[in-house]
């Protein structure tokens, strides 16, 4: 049995595609989808959605669904085809990318900044910015990234956790930002 | 972004300690773009871009994450779908 929520985007600029996702997944704003709920058959077939991509356009979305069951198999995957309701695969695409494709166990980073420094203070108008933080770093080659969460500016990138994806981790960590007091 | 490097010098000990967890129970599923999609193999009309088996027996009741990405460069409108199907037992 399958539960079902989702958030869909599709356009040819990618950034707004990127950020409606985004906000899904940081406001739990996902929708729910009783289309995609059912029962998996054995030896067949369950539809949980379907995206229509028109040429030059890009599609992105985000599932999440529980799967109730203690035995057996089940075959997770994405499809491509020509046609809307032709969802039964029987051949599997050769690998032709070299982006990241695949599937982890799901992994959360909580990252604590040692010490007590901002990463911006008060300057005039514009805050002054003291470092930069990168949250993580993908590998291209489709292998798992190295670097999670470090510091674009440290040259040995203290802290290397080995990553388990680094596409749809929940990664959580505090930045230190002071407000200007007001003179008279 | 921009810094400067006295301010880089001024926060040069500041780290991140990080901890990362790992839960079994529950699964992401990345299906990014096939940039040039070739034909789809063998006269198909349908074909797996990608698939993970879960064995429901070492990992009951899963949740899964699945992210959704895809250009389309083939000249026509193609459908992406999300599908689950039953492998019984293995």
């Amino acid at each position: 049995m399958i539960v079902h929520h989702r958030q869909a985007s599709s356009g040819t600029a990618l950034s707004p595609i990127g950020r409606c996702l985004a906000k899904a997944q940081i406001y739990q704003s996902l929708d729910k989808d009783d289309s995609g709920n059912g029962v998996v058959p054995v030896g067949s077939y369950h539809r949980i959605d379907t995206h229509q991509v028109p040429n030059s356009h890009t599609i992105g979305a985000l599932h999440q669904f529980s799967i109730e069951g203690e035995s057996g198999v089940v075959r997770l995957g994405t499809v491509w085809s020509t046609s809307a309701n032709d969802y039964t695969p029987t051949e599997l695409f050769p690998g032709q990318s070299s982006h990241c494709r695949g599937s982890w166990p799901w992994c959360g980073v909580t990252a604590t900044m040692l010490g007590e420094e901002y990463v911006q203070r008060p300057s005039g108008n514009d805050p002054e910015i003291l470092f930069e933080v990168a949250i993580g770093k993908w590998n291209q080659t489709g292998k798992e990234s190295e670097l999670f969460v470090f510091r674009q500016d440290d040259p040995i990138c203290a802290g290397n956790t080995g990553n388990m994806g680094l596409y749809g981790p929940i990664s959580t960590f505090p930045l230190s930002c002071a407000t200007p007091e007001k003179s008279q | 972004m921009g810094a400067t490097s006295g301010a880089l010098a001024r926060a040069s000990m500041a780290y991140f300690n990080k901890e990362v967890s790992r839960d079994y129970s529950r699964w992401l599923i990345v299906s990014d773009k096939p940039e040039t999609p070739p034909a789809i193999p063998n006269g198909a009309s349908a074909a797996w871009l990608y698939y993970v088996d879960i064995d429901l027996e070492a990992h009951p009741n899963p949740s899964f994450r699945v992210l959704v990405w895809h250009e389309n460069t083939s000249g026509s409108t193609k459908f992406v779908h999300l599908v689950a199907k039953g492998e019984g037992q293995k």
